[in-house]
C-alpha cells in the first residue's frame, strides 16, 4: 500500500474486482475438477477469515483497508468455488463501490494528515465531516446493514450457501462481523476520540478531491434503487429471512464491540491484547512475508548459487582445466595484444581452405 | 580586524561543521563566498521573486476575497485589481521602500500570464488547463505545511483556538453565506468544518504578507548585483539580515472583503510581528520540515516508517534531494518549474555549459535554489543571533562561547545524513 | 535476388578495408551505414515480392562451382530463414546505426562487420550444405576480430575461447555433412535433391553428430561455457550480433538439417532432446539469477530463452515449428534490445555492475529512456503479453505441450524465474536514490537512442499483431511437419514440387 491514493482507490476496487472476475469467467472450467472446487473453497474461507482478522490488528489505515478487501475477495473465492457465480459478481459490484469509497476517504484523511498511522490520528469528526460521512456510508455499504448493495450480494450468497454448504454461511457471518469490528475500529481511531499533534489542524479537503467523494457516497447510498433498476435485487419473497436477521445481527455485534473499544474515551488505546505473540502474528501479516522469505525465496536463491558455482567451477573449470581454453588462450592473449590480428585472419582462412581440401580429397577418392 | 580578533580568543570548534562555524562566527554565510556561489544564489532569487510576486497576490486574494467559495474554480486568475495592487515594500507609495521598482505585478510577471511558455497568446483557461501557468499548487503546499506543523513559537496559531478568533470567523462566515440557506444549514450543523477552513485562510493571509515582504527583497538584491553594489555572499546575507530587522515588525492580520465590507477575523491591532508569526514559522515549516513526497519516500505506517513526532520530519528543502526534481507529483518540481521560465541569462548561460544543458536545468536550479535558501537560512540564524545573543565582535569570550553555542546548536540539526550542508560547500555539487 | 544479401555487404567489406585511402574516416562511417541500409531495404523489397502460401523455397539461384565436390552455389529462401535473414539485415543496420564514430580501428570494424552480415546471410540463405559449411566457418572470422579487438578486458581469452568452441562445432558439422552425403550416396551436397532416406541406425548417429555441432552454437548445456565470455567481453553491438543472430544459426540449423534430414531419427530422440531444453532452461535461468553483471545476466538468460526453440523444435508439430520461428526472432530482437541498453548504461555511468547502479530511471540526471526502454525489453523476455516474447513464448508452449506436457510445464516455470532476474536487475539499477557519482552522466544522444526505439517498436507491432511474423512461416513449417509424416515418396514429391515453383 505504498502506492498513491487514486492507484489504490482503482486497485482495491476495479483491479481486484477484474481479477476476481475473471475467476468467475473461467467457473466452468475450474468445475470440471471437484478438487480443484474445494482447493478454490478453503483459500477463500482462510483468505476471509485470516484477512479481516489482519485487518483488525494493522496500524496503518490502506493496509487494514486493503486486508477488508482480502477478506471479501476471501467470500468471492467461497462462492465461485460453490459454483454460484451469480452471487460472486453481485458482492464483487458492491464491494468495489464500497471500497473505492473508503479509500477516498482514507486518501482525503492522509492529503490532510500527512500520516497514514491510526494511533497518530483522530479526533477528525467535527472538523472532517464530509469524509466522516463517506467513510461511514462506505463502511455502511460494505458489511450487511439493509438495505446498502452488500447486504443484498451477502445475503444472496447466504441464502444459496445455505442449502449446499450450511458452515460457509457461519464463515460468512464471522467475516461480516469481523469486517463490521475492524471498519467501525478504523472510523474510531480516525474520526472519534480526542486530536492528536497530527491531527490539530485538519481542514476538509478541497473540492477536486471532495466533490467526487460526494458523488460516491450519494451513488453508494442509492445502490438499492440502482440495484433495483437493473433488476439485480434478489426477490424478497423467497429469501431466507432468518439468514437476513443473522446477518444483520452478526455486522450490528461487530460494530457494536468495536464501539465499545474504540469510540469509547475509557478505553485505553492503542488497545493491547493479552497475548502479544497473536498480536504481532495478525500486525505482521501471519509472517507470510517472512514464510516465503524461508520456502520459495529460499529456494530458488540456494539453487541458482549452486548452480552458479556449478557453472564457474565443475563445467567451465573442466573446459579450463583440460587445458586447451587455457592453452590457447595464452597464446591468443599475445597475439591479439600485439595486434597481429591479421595473422589470425590469415590463419583461420588457411584453417578454412584446409579444412575443405581434406574433405575434398576423401570425397574424390570416394 | 574582527575576525582575527575572534579567532584569537576562541579555540576552534570541534563541530562536524567546525570550518561553516568560523565562516558564521566570522560574519559569513553557510555558503562558502566564491563569485560562483553569489552568482547562483543571486540569479535564483530574482527567478524565485517573479512567480513569488504572482504568490503573495493570489494568497491574499484567496485569503481575501475567494474566502470559503465552496467550488473556487477561478482562484487561481487573478483579476486586475490584485494585480495592480500596491505591494508595501515597492514603489513611490510604500511604507518602506525596499525594492525600487514597481509596486505592481512585475512586468516579466504580467507577460507570462499573458503568454506563458508557448510565447502564444491564448486564453487563459487554455493557459491554465495546458498547465501553462504559475504553480500556485506548490504556494499551497508551502501553506499547508505551515497550518499543519505548527506549534513553532509565536502566538499567531494558538490564537486561531480562542472564542475570540471564532466569534471573528462566525461574523464572516454568516455574512459570506447570508441569503444562501444550504450552506447557512450546513454550517450549523458542521461549524467546526467551517471555522477549520477559515483557520487555513488564514495561513493563507499569513503566507501572503511574508511573501509579498520577500518579493520586493529578492528584486533589489538582483538589481543591486547588476548595478555591482553586492560583490560577496556575506553581502548578500548582510542584506537579508538588515531587511528581516526593517520588515520585523509589520503586522500580520486576516482581513476579507465581503460585499464591499471589511471583516477583521485577525486584526492587525493583535500586533502579530511579521518575523515571529510569520518568517520563523515559515522557515522552520518550509526549509526544515514539510512533510515527505510520497512517491520518493516510503510510507509503510506498520514499518514505522512515518516519524512519530512532527519535529522528526526533515523533509525541506535544506535536506531535500533535488535529483529527483522532474518527477511528477512532488512540489518542488512545481517551484522550479515555474523559476526556470525567469532565470537571468546569465544563469541560463551558466547552466547550459554545466552538467546536460537544456536537459537537466530544473535540476541544476534546483541545487543552486538549496544554496540560496542556505543563505536565507544563515540570515535568520545570524539575525536571531543578533537579536538575542552578542555581536560578533564582542570583546568578552563568555559572549563569543555563547555565539558558539548557538551557531553549533542551529547546526546540529543539519547533522542528519540527509542534510545538504556538506554537499553545498563544494562547487561540484550541481 | 538473394545473391545482392551476400554480395553487397561482401564488396562494401572489401572497399572499405582494401582500399582505406579513398574514403576519409567520417565517409566510411556513412558509405558502411550506407551499405547496410541499402541491404536491408533489398531484405525490405524481398519481403514483398515473397509468396506467403508457398511452403518451399523461392528466390531460388543456382550456379554450378566446384561440381566435383558436389560444391554449388545455390541459394534459396523459405518461410523458416526469411525472418532470420530479415532479423540480420535489420540487425547490422542497427550496429552500425549506433556505432560510434570514435570507435578505434573504423574500416576493419565496419568490413569485419559488414563480412559477418554477408557469412550469415549466406549461411541463412545456402542451399546447399558445403556453402552452408563454408559460411558458417567463414562467419567465425570476422566475430573472432570483433571480440578479440573491440573486445573488454579478457577479450583475448574469450575469444578464443569462442573461435575453440565454434571450430570445433564447425569440424563435426563437416563430419556429419560428409557422413550424410556418403551414406546416402549422393552426389551433390544440395540438401534438397539430394534426400534419400537412410537406416535408422545411421540417422542417429549422424543427427546426434548434428545436434552436438549445432547445440555448441545454439548454446546447450554444457557446451555454453564460451557464451558468457564471449557476450561479456564482446562490445555491445557484437553482443547484439553475437546474441541477436549468430545464435539463430544453431537453431536454424538444427530444424532445417537435423529435422529436415534425418525425420525418424528426430522422433527417436527428440523426448531427450526435450529433456535437454528443459535443462538448458532451467541451468541458464538459475544461474543467471545470481549475477551482478547485467551483460552476463542477458548472456545466461539468452541461453534459457534459446531452449525453448529447442523445446518447440523437438515436439516437431505445425504449431510448435512455428513457435519455434517466431521465438527466433523475439528472442533476436529482445536481447539486441537488452545487449543494446545495457551498453548505453555501460558507455554513460562505465558500469554493468548491479551492486552499483542505482536509480537509472531518475528523470532529468538518470537514463530515463534506457532505463524505460529496458524495463519494456525485460517484459518482452519475461512473456508479458502485447509484446513479441510472449507470441514467442506462448506458440512454443502452446504447441509443444500436446507432445511433452511435463517438460513444457518445466519451462514454463523458467519463465517465472526470467521475472525473478529481471525484476532483481530493474529493481536494483533502475530504482532508488541517484547519488554520488551516478547523479552526472552524460547525457544520452539520439542517434544512440534510434536502435534502441525501433528495437521497441518492432516488439511491440510484432506483440500486438504477430499475425504479421507468423504469416511469414505458417506455410513453411506446415510443410515441413508434413514432410516428416509422410516418408520418403511423398517428401521428395513435395520437395520436387518446391523445386519447380517458379521464383516468385
Amino acid at each position: 500500500m505504498e502506492g498513491p491514493v487514486p492507484a489504490s482507490i482503482l486497485r482495491n476496487s476495479v483491479i481486484v474486482g477484474a481479477g476476481a472476475f475473471v475467476l468467475t469467467k473461467l467457473q466452468p472450467v475450474l468445475a470440471l475438477s471437484p478438487i480443484t472446487l474445494t482447493t478454490i473453497v478453503v483459500f477463500g474461507t482462510v483468505t476471509a477469515l485470516g484477512g479481516s482478522l489482519i485487518a483488525i490488528a494493522q496500524v496503518d489505515i490502506k493496509r487494514s483497508l486493503s486486508y477488508s478487501v482480502s477478506a471479501y475477495m476471501g467470500l468471492v473465492f467461497i462462492a465461485v468455488g460453490t459454483q454460484y457465480v451469480e452471487a460472486a459478481r453481485f458482492l464483487l459490484l458492491t464491494q468495489s463501490m464500497a471500497m473505492a469509497l473508503l479509500y477516498m476517504s482514507a486518501g482525503a484523511v492522509i492529503w490532510n494528515n500527512i500520516s497514514q498511522d491510526l494511533t497518530q490520528l483522530g479526533g477528525l469528526w467535527s472538523r472532517r465531516p464530509v469524509s466522516g460521512l463517506a467513510f461511514a456510508v462506505g463502511a455502511v455499504g460494505l458489511i450487511a446493514v439493509p438495505p446498502f448493495g452488500s447486504f443484498w450480494g451477502l445475503l444472496k450468497l447466504a441464502d444459496s450457501l445455505w442449502a449446499t454448504h450450511p458452515w460457509l454461511v457461519g464463515v460468512l457471518l464471522l467475516v461480516n462481523g469481523l469486517t463490521a469490528f475492524s471498519l467501525t475500529r478504523v472510523f474510531g481511531l480516525v474520526f472519534g476520540g480526542q486530536p492528536k499533534p497530527m491531527t490539530q489542524r485538519s481542514p476538509e479537503v478541497h473540492w477536486p478531491m471532495a466533490l467526487p467523494m460526494v458523488i460516491l457516497t450519494v451513488f453508494t447510498l442509492l445502490s438499492p434503487l440502482v440495484l433495483q433498476h437493473w433488476s439485480l435485487l434478489p426477490n424478497w419473497e423467497v429469501l431466507n429471512k432468518q439468514l437476513a436477521l443473522l446477518l444483520i445481527w452478526s455486522g450490528l455485534l461487530g460494530c457494536g464491540l468495536s464501539s465499545v473499544v474504540y469510540l469509547n474515551p475509557a478505553w485505553s488505546k492503542p488497545v493491547k491484547l493479552p497475548w502479544k505473540s497473536l498480536q504481532d502474528l495478525l500486525a505482521y501479516d501471519f509472517y507470510i512475508q517472512r514464510i516465503y522469505q524461508l520456502s520459495v525465496v529460499a529456494v530458488v536463491s540456494y539453487s541458482s548459487r549452486l548452480m552458479a558455482w556449478v557453472d564457474r567451477y565443475i563445467v567451465d573449470g573442466v573446459v579450463n582445466g583440460v587445458g586447451l581454453a587455457t592453452l590457447f588462450s595464452g597464446q591468443a592473449l599475445k597475439y591479439t595484444a600485439s595486434g597481429q590480428s591479421q595473422f589470425y585472419l590469415l590463419t583461420i582462412l588457411m584453417g578454412v581452405v584446409l579444412v575443405g581440401l581434406i574433405a575434398s580429397r576423401n570425397f574424390l577418392s570416394f | 580586524m574582527t575576525t582575527t580578533a575572534t579567532k584569537a580568543k576562541l579555540p576552534p570548534s570541534n563541530h562536524e561543521f567546525a570550518p561553516v562555524i568560523h565562516r558564521l562566527e566570522a560574519g559569513g554565510a553557510m555558503l562558502p563566498d566564491t563569485p560562483e556561489n553569489l552568482m547562483q544564489i543571486i540569479g535564483i532569487y530574482k527567478a524565485y521573486a517573479v512567480p513569488m510576486d504572482f504568490y503573495w497576490r493570489d494568497l491574499l486574494y484567496i485569503a481575501e476575497q475567494v474566502f470559503l467559495n465552496p467550488f473556487p474554480l477561478f482562484k487561481y486568475f487573478l483579476p486586475q485589481d490584485s494585480l495592480e495592487r500596491h505591494n508595501h515594500y515597492a514603489g513611490d507609495d510604500a511604507d518602506l521602500r525596499v525594492w525600487r521598482g514597481e509596486a505592481t505585478a512585475h512586468p516579466e510577471l504580467l507577460e507570462f500570464i499573458d503568454k506563458g511558455e508557448l510565447k502564444t497568446k491564448l486564453p487563459k483557461l487554455v493557459h491554465h488547463l495546458l498547465h501553462d501557468r504559475v504553480n500556485m499548487e506548490f504556494a499551497e503546499a508551502c501553506m499547508r505545511a505551515m497550518l499543519w506543523h505548527r506549534g513553532m513559537g509565536g502566538q499567531f496559531d494558538p490564537y486561531l483556538d480562542t472564542d475570540e478568533y471564532k466569534a471573528n470567523a462566525d461574523r464572516a462566515i454568516r455574512a459570506y453565506f447570508q441569503g444562501n440557506p444550504p450552506m447557512l444549514g450546513l454550517y450549523k450543523l458542521f461549524p467546526e468544518m467551517f471555522i477549520e477552513q477559515v483557520r487555513q485562510l488564514s495561513y493563507y493571509s499569513n503566507l501572503g504578507l511574508f511573501w509579498e515582504v520577500m518579493a520586493p527583497v529578492f528584486f533589489e538584491m538582483s538589481d543591486r548585483y547588476d548595478e555591482g553594489d553586492i560583490t560577496s555572499v556575506p553581502e548578500a546575507m548582510n542584506f537579508l539580515v538588515n531587511g528581516i530587522f526593517a520588515v520585523a515588525g509589520r503586522p500580520i492580520y486576516h482581513h476579507v472583503h465581503i460585499r464591499g465590507e471589511v471583516y477583521e477575523i485577525i486584526p492587525k491591532s493583535k500586533g502579530f510581528m511579521w518575523l515571529y508569526e510569520a518568517a520563523l514559522p515559515y522557515v522552520e515549516a518550509v526549509f526544515y520540515r514539510t512533510a515527505p513526497f510520497r512517491g520518493t519516500k516510503s510510507y509503510n505506517a506498520q514499518a514505522k516508517q512515518v516519524p512519530e513526532d512532527q519535529k522528526d520530519f526533515h523533509y525541506g528543502i535544506l535536506y531535500a534531494d533535488v535529483m529527483p526534481v522532474g518527477t511528477a507529483g512532488i512540489p518542488p518540481t512545481l517551484l522550479m518549474q515555474d523559476m526556470l521560465h525567469f532565470l537571468p541569462p546569465y544563469l541560463v548561460d551558466y547552466y547550459r555549459q554545466h552538467c546536460r544543458g537544456e536537459d537537466d536545468m530544473l535540476i541544476q536550479l534546483g541545487v543552486s535554489f538549496q544554496r540560496s535558501m542556505y543563505v536565507v537560512t544563515s540570515a535568520v540564524i545570524q539575525a536571531l543571533r543578533t537579536a538575542l545573543l552578542y555581536p560578533l565582535d564582542d570583546p568578552n569570550p563568555k559572549h563569543l562561547q555563547a555565539n558558539r553555542t548557538f551557531f553549533e546548536a542551529q547546526l546540529d540539526r543539519f547533522k542528519r545524513p540527509e542534510a545538504r550542508l556538506g554537499d553545498i560547500q563544494s562547487s561540484d555539487y550541481r | 535476388m538473394l545473391s545482392t544479401l551476400i554480395w553487397l555487404p561482401m564488396l562494401g567489406a572489401a572497399f572499405i578495408g582494401l582500399w582505406p585511402r579513398l574514403l576519409n574516416l567520417s565517409q566510411t562511417h556513412w558509405v558502411a551505414r550506407a551499405i547496410a541500409g541499402l541491404t536491408f531495404l533489398w531484405t525490405v523489397v524481398l519481403i514483398f515480392q515473397f509468396d506467403f502460401q508457398i511452403g518451399g523455397f523461392q528466390f531460388q539461384e543456382h550456379l554450378p562451382w566446384i561440381e566435383p565436390l558436389g560444391l554449388d552455389y545455390q541459394l534459396g529462401v523459405d518461410g523458416l530463414s526469411l525472418p532470420l535473414v530479415a532479423l540480420n539485415s535489420l540487425l547490422i543496420w542497427l550496429v552500425l546505426l549506433s556505432t560510434d564514430e570514435q570507435v578505434p580501428r573504423p574500416r576493419l570494424f565496419y568490413s569485419m562487420v559488414l563480412l559477418l552480415s554477408a557469412a550469415i546471410a549466406g549461411a541463412f540463405l545456402a542451399q546447399n550444405l558445403l556453402l552452408f559449411f563454408l559460411f558458417y566457418e567463414l562467419e567465425l572470422i570476422p566475430l573472432y576480430l570483433l571480440i578479440g579487438i573491440w573486445g573488454g578486458v579478457n577479450r583475448g581469452y574469450a575469444a578464443t575461447k569462442f573461435l575453440i568452441y565454434q571450430a570445433i562445432s564447425g569440424i563435426i558439422l563437416l563430419a556429419g555433412f560428409l557422413g550424410w552425403a556418403w551414406l546416402s550416396g549422393s552426389t551433390t551436397f544440395n540438401y534438397e535433391v539430394g534426400a534419400q532416406v537412410l537406416p535408422l541406425g545411421a540417422q542417429l548417429v549422424l543427427l546426434i553428430t548434428l545436434v552436438i555441432g549445432f547445440g555448441i552454437k545454439m548454446p546447450l548445456v554444457p557446451f555454453h561455457t564460451w557464451l558468457p565470455d564471449a557476450y561479456v567481453e564482446a562490445s555491445a553491438p557484437v553482443s547484439m550480433l553475437l546474441g541477436g543472430i549468430v545464435s539463430k544459426l544453431g537453431t536454424y540449423g538444427l530444424l532445417r538439417f537435423g529435422l529436415g534430414l534425418f525425420p525418424d531419427a528426430w522422433e527417436v530422440i527428440a523426448p531427450w532432446l526435450s529433456i535437454l531444453a528443459v535443462a538448458t532452461a532451467l541451468y541458464g535461468s538459475l544461474v543467471a539469477i545470481v549475477q551482478t553483471d547485467i551483460k552476463k545476466m542477458i548472456a545466461f538468460s539468452s541461453v534459457a530463452h534459446m531452449s525453448y526453440v529447442l523445446l518447440a523444435s523437438a515436439a516437431a508439430n505445425p504449431l510448435s515449428l512455428l513457435g519455434a520461428v517466431c521465438q527466433m526472432v523475439a528472442h533476436g530482437l529482445i536481447v539486441a534490445l537488452l545487449f543494446h541498453l545495457v551498453g548505453l548504461v555501460e558507455t554513460k555511468t562505465g558500469s554493468r555492475d548491479l551492486t552499483v547502479l542505482k536509480g537509472l530511471l531518475n528523470p532529468k540526471r538518470g537514463l530515463p529512456l534506457v532505463g524505460g526502454l529496458m524495463i519494456v525489453g525485460t517484459m518482452a523476455s519475461a512473456g508479458i503479453p502485447g509484446l513479441v516474447g510472449f507470441i514467442g513464448e506462448f506458440l512454443t508452449f502452446q504447441g509443444s505441450y500436446t507432445t511433452f506436457p511435463v517438460q513444457t510445464l518445466l519451462c514454463l516455470a523458467t519463465t517465472a524465474l526470467t521475472s525473478v532476474y529481471f525484476v532483481l536487475l530493474i529493481n536494483r539499477a533502475l530504482f532508488g536514490r541517484l547519488e554520488g557519482e551516478l547523479a552526472y552522466l552524460p547525457k544520452v544522444c539520439r542517434f544512440e537512442q534510434i536502435p534502441a526505439i525501433v528495437l521497441t517498436i518492432l516488439i511491440v507491432c510484432l506483440g500486438v499483431q504477430p499475425s504479421w511474423l507468423v504469416h511469414w512461416s505458417q506455410s513453411t513449417t506446415e510443410a515441413m511437419v508434413a514432410a516428416m509424416a509422410h516418408q520418403p515418396a511423398v517428401e521428395t514429391a513435395l520437395n520436387s514440387q518446391a523445386l519447380v515453383t517458379p521464383p516468385a
